[in-house]
């Protein structure tokens, strides 16, 4: 199974960058690997680099790998049930990652870990260090999640679908928490999601994946305005926000390829309604088309007029 | 007085399609049993007094965040569950006091689309099987006639007839839920609850289901309840939409008069917390930000049950219940201040 293919992005510092995919597209993958957080076996990083402050996270030792990880690279996860240990308090569990990459006392811990809990805009924080996680709602749930992530003042932070697993008003909540964490710490951010609407609200780049490939990259609003590849366009179709009520939603036939093979040729060219036989033929790269704005497709080749045929 | 009587009809704005199904003051609670002895100790209001109607041929969404029970209501006017108190009348016959066979004989008549359609068809059946089950259940048509219907059914919703003997899990989550769809049409119904039909599914793949749903609707007639947390989809499927709030109806209106000018304060935040696919729009609109949590439907405030939550709380709101009225433009709201 090749997950993920050919993957190379850049997030600059104080930046958010959105990776929007439906399932399977390889996403999460492609993000995890980043951090070699994926079992090895079976998941191998065939090749590639991590350069992160000018070092390659791909071949560090595990002992300096643990050193970047939770420290200088914080992860929050889509399911904050799961990410959170039931038997500890969620003080211990903010207090951990402070006292084993920071070396703080216990006292300076605690005194840390509510100031992280005060952040995240719970209320009462000192109070509910010694509560667990199950005390704790959702919403609630996953802001303690980011204080864990943001306990020692990562450089970088990946989120996981971290709203998806919430209500809307939840979701709004946590929205605004992390646009103000943005301007407050400067941290640059990678946020997964499949939710094209999230992405329009927080994020300053766009980058879509399909079949584990980057198909486009771009700043948010040339993505929206001017989106270039067949999927990414398709992609907005279907969304009913963006049609009159009575017109049909456009759906996209067919589904995704499993790619058991190293792709010879485009992966959406299956469902494609602009494949010719190039696409077929050979997998298109990812090439600059504009300022900023990057897009793999064989219809960019085409002369002018044609290429913009189904437009 | 016979004269106005006659003359009153033709003078009347065309009337509203008539309702297939009324509810009044629908009402669940599940029991909370503990202590050595399981004692009743309370019990959790899932539902609390719904008063609402659907008409014939409409889809009426209903909306709400996790927990505000939107399923639990489909469930119980299909009577899944037993109502605790209230009425459910189904084309003027009251379904929430039969029993036994009358009610068996009318249960063909209302079908479910469910969430999640791994977990909604049977692993171990074909897929032929599962959609013919209704038929075999309700003794409908003979094994060659049955043979001949699911076929007809893989064909209306877009499944190769050729597919029957496969199992689920040789199927995708939009064709599974494909399946689900044949088997809810198996008996000709009326009226489908869908609860939360497409939460499931990727978005392209959405696109379909929602598609197939309109087109089927169209053709046979078909009456929805569309339960969704998705108030974009809602939006384009629905004709009128239901919000659910803890256990109760806050507002219901017609899809074009909510989306445009939401009356209810818990409405008018719930539209402004989802997210909008365009950066220029995110920018620049104004969000309602409520705080905290839902409380628990164990437990929940007295009064108006958003108070806890609202931007217009004042005393009146903890100490009186607001009554679910009508305005003028016809909708229902449940608030004291709503104009």
């Amino acid at each position: 199974m090749h997950a993920v293919n050919g993957v190379s992005f850049h997030v600059d510092e104080g930046e958010l960058l959105a990776v929007v995919g439906e399932s399977g597209s390889g996403k999460s993958v492609a993000m995890m690997s980043l951090l070699r957080l994926l079992p090895m076996p079976p998941a191998q990083i065939a090749s590639g680099e991590v350069i992160f402050q000018n070092r390659d996270l791909v071949t560090l030792d595990a002992s300096e790998l643990r050193q970047v990880r939770g420290a200088r690279i914080g992860f929050v996860f889509q399911d904050p049930m799961t990410s959170l240990n039931p038997v500890f308090t969620i003080g211990y569990q903010i207090m951990e990652p402070l006292r084993k990459h920071l070396g703080m006392s216990k006292k300076q811990a605690r005194k840390r870990a509510a100031e992280l809990l005060d952040l995240v805009g719970i209320p009462k924080p000192a109070d509910r260090l010694d509560d667990f996680p199950h005390q704790f709602s959702g919403g609630m749930r996953q802001r303690v999640v980011i204080a864990t992530a943001l306990a020692c003042d990562p450089k970088v932070l990946i989120a996981d679908e971290p709203t998806t697993a919430l209500d809307v008003t939840v979701q709004a909540q946590i929205l605004e928490l992390v646009r103000e964490l943005r301007q407050k710490l400067g941290m640059a951010i990678i946020w997964i999601t499949h939710d094209l609407g999230v992405a329009a609200g927080i994020a300053d780049r766009i980058m879509v994946m399909y079949a584990g490939q980057i198909v486009e990259h771009a700043r948010v609003q040339d993505l929206f305005e001017n989106p270039r590849h067949p999927y990414t366009r398709a992609l907005l179709d279907s969304l009913p926000g963006r049609h009159t009520r009575d017109e049909r939603l456009r759906s996209i036939g067919g589904q995704p390829p499993l790619m058991m093979a190293e792709p010879s040729f485009c992966p959406f060219s299956a469902r494609c309604r602009h494949a010719f036989d190039r696409c077929l033929a050979e997998n298109p790269p990812l090439e600059r088309v504009a300022e900023g704005h990057d897009v793999a497709c064989w219809l960019e080749k085409l002369p002018e007029g044609e290429a913009r045929r189904d437009h | 007085m016979t004269t106005e009587a006659a003359t009153e009809a033709p003078a009347m704005p065309p009337p509203a399609p008539a309702p297939l199904v009324e509810v009044s003051d629908l009402t669940l609670h599940f029991p909370i049993y503990a202590g050595l002895l399981r004692r009743r100790v309370g019990a959790v209001r899932a539902v609390d007094g719904l008063t609402f109607d659907i008409r014939r041929g409409e889809t009426l969404g209903l909306v709400g965040e996790s927990g505000c029970g939107k399923s639990t209501t489909g469930r119980t006017l299909l009577r899944l569950y037993e109502p605790t108190a209230g009425r459910i009348r189904f084309e003027g016959t009251d379904i929430s006091v039969l029993e036994g066979e009358r009610l068996r004989s009318i249960r063909p008549r209302m079908q479910m689309i469910f969430q999640d359609p791994q977990a909604s068809l049977n692993p171990r059946m074909t897929v032929g099987s599962i959609v013919a089950e209704p038929l075999v259940e309700h003794g409908v048509l003979d094994a060659a006639g049955r043979r001949a219907k699911v076929r007809e059914l893989f064909d209306a919703v877009g499944l190769n007839p050729d597919f029957v003997n496969r199992y689920p899990h040789e199927f995708s989550g939009g064709q599974r839920q494909r399946i689900g769809i044949a088997r809810a049409l198996a008996l000709d119904p009326d009226f489908i609850v869908c609860d939360e039909p497409i939460a499931a599914l990727d978005v392209s793949i959405q696109a379909q289901v929602v598609n197939l749903l309109q087109d089927l609707q169209k053709k046979l007639g078909l009456t929805y309840l569309f339960i969704s947390h998705d108030l974009s989809m809602i939006r384009h499927i629905a004709t009128r939409v239901a919000v659910m709030y803890l256990g109760k109806m806050v507002e219901l209106a017609d899809v074009g008069a909510l989306f445009r000018d939401p009356k209810h304060p818990y409405t008018k935040a719930l539209l402004s917390a989802v997210p909008v696919p365009d950066p220029k729009v995110e920018a620049t609109r104004q969000r309602i930000l409520l705080k905290g949590d839902i409380p628990s439907p164990a437990n929940p405030p007295s009064g108006c049950r958003f108070r806890t939550r609202c931007p217009w709380a004042a005393p009146l709101c903890a100490e009186t219940e607001p009554e679910w009225r009508v305005m003028e433009d016809g909708r229902r709201v449940a608030c004291h201040f709503a104009h």
